[in-house]
C-alpha cells in the first residue's frame, strides 16, 4: 500500500474521530520526513540552510493525495509533522549527547563544524526539557511551540490548528516564549 | 519557577495575559494590583514580563538555524554508536574478558571468565548512549534486578551488573549454542522440533509473565539454543534500556496531543516484530509478547517473517492491518495454527488471557505429536472441544438429581480451568438432560468433538461415579472408568474422574492444577448435600429458588465454617438476586454478596466463578470499572472456559465503548454455551449498543427459534427497532415481551418510550402511572421514570430521574455512555456531569 494512501486514511480516521489515529501516524510521518531531511540534506551544498517550513510543507504535497482531503486534515497533518520534526532533532541530539558522554576514551579532536553541532545539541536538549516543562504547567502553550518552532507553521496555520484566534496565538507565544526564556536562563545559571 | 503547578500557573497566566496587553508604563500599577500583596507571586510576573522583554538568542532564532547543523549530521551518520571494543585479558571486576562473542540489542557482548567462581560468564557492555542516561540507567538496575530473579531453564540467567570506569555491563549465564536467527537461516523447522522449541520459549516467557515482567523485544535474536537442547530466551526485562531513542525507534506523540485515556507510551520493539499496540504507541502489556511469539513462531513454521516488507514504514503498517504471509500450510496441526493465529490478533484481547494458556497448548501440541510418532496407529486423536453431559442419578427419585447435577457441574468447573480445552457450559449441556438423541447429533449441536457421559450411584456411605469418554465424530469409545470412595471424599472423586479425563485428552496438568485436582480435603455430607441443594436452586435462576438457595449455602456453613464452596455459592446467589432487583433492598444484597464473595477468596483465591461474581458487583453497583475490570480478567486467567465470565464481560466492555472487544467476547461465550438464551440475548444487546442493528435483530430471532416465549429477545427487538425509528415494530415487540414477562420496570418504561415518541402520549401517560404504581412496591427504579420521561420529550424531568438513578447506582444506568435513548439529552451539562460522577466521561 502506497505510504500516501496510509497517511492519508489516518487523517481522514483522525477527522473522524478516531483517536488511535493520531499515534498511527506518527512513526509514518516521522520516517518520511526523517527520509525527506536526509535527502534534502544530502544534495544540497554546504552554507545552503534547511527550510523547515518549506519541508513541512513538501512533506503534506507528497504524503496527502490532495483528492481526499480537506483544510482540517492539512492542520492536523502540520501538527503531527512539527511533533515529528522534534522528535528527529531531540532525539539526533540525545545520541549525540550520550555519544560524547560514554564514549569517554574515544576522544577525536572536534573541528570547527564539530563544536557547531556540539554547541547545538546542548541547545536543542535544553530547549526539549524546557518544553516538557512548559507542558506540566500548560498543554495548550507547549503545543504551540512545537508548531510555531519547530513545524515552521505561522501564526495563522497554528492559529488554524489549534482552532484559536490568531491575536491568542500571539499572546500565548509571548508567555511560552518568556516561560521557555526564563527556564533556559535559569538552567545555563545552574550548570 | 520550580514547583509552579497547573494550578499556580493559571493564576499567574490570568494576570499575564492582561499585563502584556497593557502599555510598560501602565503594567507596574496593574500587577500591583493584581496581586494584591502577594510578594512571591508579584516577583513571579515581574520575572515573566522581564524576560518578555529580553532578546533570546535561541528562541528569537529560528529552527532551521537550532536544527540545521543537526539534520546535517544526521544525513552524514549511519546513526550507529561507536563501538568500544574490549580485547582479551581486560578486567572488569572480577571477570576477566576472553573474546568478543557479538553485538547484541544494546552493546556488545564478550565471554569471559568470572575470576572467583571460576565459571564462563556471557557479558554485555551497554552501548554508550544508553548507559549516560541517568534516568534509564536506573530504571536498568530496577530491571535487572527483576530478572536476574527469574529462575527458569528457558530464560538466560542474569547473574549481576556492574560498572567499571563508565562502563555499565551485564554478566549472564554463558550459553553455548546457537540463535534461532543462526538456526532459521536454514529454512523452516519441521513441526516436531518446532513444537519442542516453541513450547520451551513459551513456557520461559509464561514464566517471567507470572512474576510481572514483559520483554517486548522478542525476536530470533533473542532466543538461543544450547547445545545440550534448551530454549533460551535473552535479555528479559532489559528492553526498556534498548530501545533506541532514534533511528528505528519512534517516539509517540506528547501526551497533549492525545486524549488523556489513551495516553501513549514510548515506542519499543524490533520493526517486524513489534505488536499493532506498540506500532501505535499504545500502552502495552504482556500480550504484545505473545503478538512477538506470534511472529516468531509464524517464522519457525513458514521460514519467512509475516509482516516483513521493503521498509519499515511499510512493515509497520503491514503489523497494523495485513495478514500474516505466507498464510500456514494445511498439513500443520489445526490447533496450532488456531494458536498463531490467536498470536497474532490485531487487538490484544483477542490474544490469550494469560500466557500459561498459550505455553499449555504448546506443550500439549508437543506432547502429542510424540505421541502421535509412538502410537501410530489409532493414536494422536484429538479432542479440542468437550461436553460433559448430566451425569445421570441412579438413586434419584425423578424431579430430583441435584447431587449428580451438582458432580456434573463441579466437573465441568474442574475441566474448564484446564484451558486447554474447550468445555461447554452448564446451561447448554443441561438441555440434553436425560435425551434420547444419538451423541453425534448432541456432538453436533453443541459444536464439540468429545462427550463425556455416566453414571452415579450411592450406596451406604460409598459413592461410585462410571463415566465414558466418546469421540463423536466417529462415535469410538476412547475410554470408561469406574471410580468408588467414601461419601465423605466426594470432592476427591470429581478431582480423580477429572484428572482421568484430563489425561485421555492429553492435557498436561500443570503442578498447581495436579495439587489442585489431588488435594480434596473430605466433606460432611450432610453439609455437601446443602451445598449441592443450593446449587440447584441457584441453577434455576427464579426469585424464589434463589432467594431458598441461601438458606442451603448458609446451613452449610454453619456446619462447615470454612466451606469455601458455600461461600462462593452465596455470593452468586445474592450477586443474582442483586441483578434481578431494584429499589432500597438491592444494596444490601450487594453488601452480603460482597462478603461472602472476599471470604471464599480469602479461603481460596484461585476459584474463577467468586472473581466473576465480584466483578458483577463491581460492574453493576459499585461502578468500580478498573476494579471490575481486574476482576473479569483474572477470572479469565483462572478459568478460560467460563461462559459467564465471558458473558458479563463483553457487556460491562460495551458499557466502556469498547465495542469491538465486547464482541469477540460475547461470541466466546456463545460458543462456551451454544443454547443458552441469556447468552444469546447479551449478544443481541452488545450489537444493538454498537449500532450494529441488522446483526442485533438477527441475533434476536435465533433466540426466538430456540424459545418463542423468551421475553428478553422480544425486548431486544423491541430496542432495536426504537432505536431506528421505527415505532410501529418496536410497540408490537415490547407490548409481547411484558405479556410474557410481566410489568418490569424497564420494559414498561421502553414501551412507554416508543409509545410518546410515535405520537400516543396518552397510552405513555397511562404507562407512567402503572411504573408509579410498581414504585410504591419495592420495584422502583428512576432510570425507567428517566427513559419515559426521555419519550415525552421532557429532558429537564428526566435529567431530574438520570441523576437520581445515578444517586442511588440504578444497575440500569451502567450503560449511560452508550445508550442511544439518551441521546436528545446527551449534549446537556447535566448529563456530563452525570457521566461524570460514574467516572464514564472522558478523562474522569
Amino acid at each position: 500500500m502506497a505510504v500516501e494512501q496510509a497517511i492519508t486514511d489516518l487523517l481522514i480516521a483522525i477527522r473522524e474521530g478516531d483517536s488511535t489515529a493520531t499515534g498511527r501516524l506518527m512513526p509514518l510521518v516521522y520516517d518520511e520526513l526523517h527520509a525527506m531531511a536526509r535527502h534534502q540534506l544530502r544534495r544540497s551544498r554546504p552554507g545552503q540552510t534547511l527550510n523547515t517550513t518549506a519541508l513541512v510543507h513538501e512533506a503534506y504535497l507528497k504524503l496527502v493525495q490532495p483528492a481526499r482531503a480537506d483544510w482540517n486534515d492539512r492542520s492536523h497533518f502540520l501538527a503531527i509533522a512539527a511533533t515529528a520534526m522534534r522528535y528527529i532533532v531531540v532525539d539526533y541530539a540525545r545520541r549525540r549527547s550520550a555519544q560524547k558522554r560514554g564514549g569517554g576514551a574515544h576522544h577525536t579532536s572536534l573541528d570547527a563544524s564539530e563544536l557547531r553541532i556540539e554547541g547545538r545539541v546542548v541547545e536543542t536538549l535544553a530547549l526539549d526539557q524546557a518544553i516538557e516543562q512548559l507542558a506540566a504547567v500548560s498543554d495548550r502553550l507547549a503545543r504551540l511551540v512545537e508548531l510555531l518552532f519547530f513545524g515552521g507553521l505561522t501564526e495563522e496555520e497554528a492559529a488554524g490548528v489549534l482552532g484559536l484566534s490568531e491575536r491568542t496565538v500571539r499572546r500565548d507565544w509571548r508567555k511560552a516564549r518568556a516561560f521557555l526564556s526564563r527556564v533556559l536562563d535559569e538552567q545555563r545559571g545552574g550548570c | 519557577m520550580e514547583g509552579l503547578c497547573r494550578a499556580g500557573w493559571q493564576r499567574l497566566e490570568e494576570i499575564l495575559d492582561r499585563a502584556l496587553d497593557l502599555e510598560t508604563a501602565e503594567r507596574a500599577a496593574f500587577v500591583g494590583k493584581a496581586c494584591g500583596g502577594d510578594e512571591a507571586l508579584r516577583a513571579e510576573v515581574e520575572a515573566f514580563l522581564a524576560a518578555d522583554a529580553r532578546r533570546h538568542p535561541i528562541l528569537d532564532g529560528s529552527f532551521a538555524e537550532l536544527a540545521e547543523p543537526l539534520l546535517r549530521a544526521l544525513a552524514d551518520t549511519t546513526l550507529q554508536a561507536p563501538r568500544i571494543e574490549l580485547i582479551a585479558g581486560t578486567r572488569l571486576g572480577r571477570y576477566e574478558i576472553v573474546s568478543r562473542a557479538g553485538v547484541g540489542g544494546m552493546g556488545e557482548v564478550y565471554r569471559a571468565k568470572d575470576l572467583e567462581l571460576g565459571r564462563d560468564v556471557a557479558i554485555k557492555v551497554l552501548q554508550a548512549e544508553a548507559a549516560a542516561d541517568s534516568e534509564r540507567v536506573r530504571q536498568f538496575e530496577q530491571e535487572a534486578r527483576a530478572a536476574s530473579a527469574l529462575n527458569h531453564p528457558n530464560i538466560v540467567t542474569v547473574h549481576g551488573i556492574g560498572e567499571e570506569r563508565g562502563m555499565r555491563y551485564i554478566v549472564m549465564e554463558h550459553v553455548e549454542g546457537r540463535t534461532l536467527r543462526e538456526l532459521l537461516a536454514a529454512g523452516p523447522l519441521p513441526i516436531r522440533d518446532l513444537l519442542g522449541l516453541a513450547s520451551q520459549m513459551a513456557s520461559g516467557i509464561a514464566k517471567a509473565h507470572a512474576a510481572g515482567i514483559v520483554h517486548l523485544d522478542l525476536k530470533p535474536e533473542n532466543v538461543m539454543f544450547s547445545s545440550d537442547g534448551f530454549a533460551k530466551i535473552l535479555d528479559f526485562g532489559l528492553t526498556k534500556l534498548m530501545s533506541p531513542l532514534g533511528g528505528e525507534g519512534f517516539r509517540p506523540p506528547p501526551p497533549s496531543a492525545e486524549p488523556e485515556e489513551a495516553r501513549p507510551r514510548r515506542v519499543l520493539g524490533t520493526v517486524g516484530y513489534m505488536s499493532p499496540e506498540q506500532v501505535k504507541g499504545e500502552s502495552v502489556d504482556l500480550r504484545s509478547d505473545q503478538f512477538s511469539l506470534g511472529v516468531i513462531l509464524h517464522e519457525m513454521a513458514t521460514g519467512r517473517q509475516a509482516f516483513r516488507r521493503e521498509t519499515a514504514t511499510e512493515t509497520l503498517s503491514a503489523i497494523l492491518e495485513s495478514a500474516p504471509e505466507p498464510p500456514l500450510h494445511l498439513d500443520l496441526p489445526s490447533r496450532f495454527r488456531s494458536l498463531v493465529e490467536r498470536c497474532l490478533a490485531k487487538g490484544p484481547d483477542q490474544r490469550f488471557g494469560s500466557t500459561r494458556e498459550l505455553a499449555r497448548v504448546l506443550l500439549d501440541l508437543h506432547e502429542q505429536s510424540l505421541g502421535s510418532a509412538e502410537r501410530s496407529s489409532g493414536g494422536g486423536r484429538l479432542i479440542d472441544s468437550l461436553a460433559i453431559l448430566p451425569l445421570v442419578d441412579l438413586n434419584a427419585e425423578p424431579g430430583e438429581g441435584h447431587f449428580a447435577d451438582g458432580m456434573t457441574e463441579a466437573l465441568i468447573a474442574d475441566l474448564a480451568r484446564l484451558g486447554a480445552v474447550r468445555v461447554i457450559s452448564r446451561t447448554s449441556v443441561m438441555l440434553f438432560k436425560g435425551t434420547a438423541e444419538p451423541l453425534s447429533e448432541v456432538a453436533r449441536k453443541l459444536g464439540v468433538e468429545g462427550i463425556v457421559e455416566g453414571s452415579v450411584l450411592r450406596a451406604g456411605d460409598r459413592v461410585r461415579i462410571t463415566a465414558k469418554l466418546v469421540h463423536a465424530p466417529t462415535d469410538s469409545h476412547i475410554w470408561a472408568q469406574s471410580y468408588e470412595r467414601e461419601l465423605g471424599d466426594v470432592l476427591a472423586l470429581q478431582g480423580d474422574l477429572a484428572r482421568a479425563i484430563a489425561s485421555e485428552i492429553h492435557v498436561r496438568l500443570d503442578p498447581q492444577e495436579q495439587t489442585r485436582l489431588e488435594r480434596r480435603p473430605a466433606i460432611s455430607p450432610e453439609a455437601h448435600e446443602h451445598y449441592l441443594l443450593g446449587r440447584y436452586l441457584l441453577n434455576r435462576r427464579t426469585t424464589v429458588a434463589l432467594e431458598k438457595s441461601l438458606e442451603h449455602f448458609e446451613r452449610a456453613i454453619e456446619m462447615v465454617p470454612d466451606y469455601t464452596l458455600a461461600y462462593s455459592g452465596l455470593a452468586d446467589s445474592l450477586a443474582l438476586l442483586a441483578g434481578a432487583g431494584h429499589g432500597a433492598s438491592v444494596r444490601g444484597l450487594v453488601d452480603r454478596a460482597r462478603q461472602s464473595a472476599t471470604k471464599a477468596l480469602e479461603l481460596d483465591e484461585s476459584l474463577p466463578a467468586v472473581h466473576t461474581s465480584l466483578a458483577f458487583l463491581r460492574f453493576k453497583f459499585d461502578w468500580d470499572w478498573p476494579g471490575a475490570e481486574a476482576a473479569f480478567r483474572r477470572a479469565l486467567e483462572l478459568s478460560p472456559s467460563d461462559a459467564s465470565a465471558h458473558h458479563w464481560f463483553a457487556l460491562y466492555l460495551t458499557a466502556m465503548a469498547r465495542h469491538e472487544v465486547a464482541e469477540v467476547h460475547v461470541r466466546e461465550a456463545q460458543r462456551l454455551d451454544p443454547l443458552s438464551l441469556i447468552i444469546r440475548a447479551a449478544a443481541s444487546r452488545v450489537l444493538q449498543l454498537a449500532r450494529d442493528y441488522d446483526r442485533a435483530i438477527a441475533e434476536g430471532r435465533k433466540a426466538l427459534e430456540l424459545d418463542p416465549g423468551y421475553a428478553e429477545a422480544h425486548f431486544n427487538l423491541g430496542m432495536c427497532w426504537l432505536a431506528q425509528s421505527m415505532y410501529e415494530e418496536a410497540i408490537e415487540a415490547l407490548e409481547r415481551a411484558i405479556a410474557l414477562a410481566g410489568d418490569r420496570p424497564l420494559f414498561l418504561a421502553v414501551l412507554g418510550n416508543a409509545l410518546a415518541r410515535s405520537g400516543r402520549c396518552g397510552e405513555a401517560l397511562r404507562i407512567l402511572g402503572r411504573l408509579e404504581d410498581l414504585a410504591k412496591g419495592k420495584h422502583a427504579s428512576p432510570a425507567a421514570f428517566a427513559i419515559l420521561h426521555l419519550g415525552l420529550g421532557e429532558a429537564a424531568i428526566s435529567l431530574d430521574w438520570i441523576e437520581k438513578a445515578v444517586e442511588v447506582r440504578d444497575g440500569q444506568m451502567v450503560f449511560l455512555k452508550v445508550e442511544p435513548l439518551a441521546n436528545s439529552v446527551r449534549a446537556e451539562p447535566r448529563f456530563t456531569e452525570c457521566l461524570r460522577r460514574m467516572g464514564l466521561a472522558p478523562g474522569a
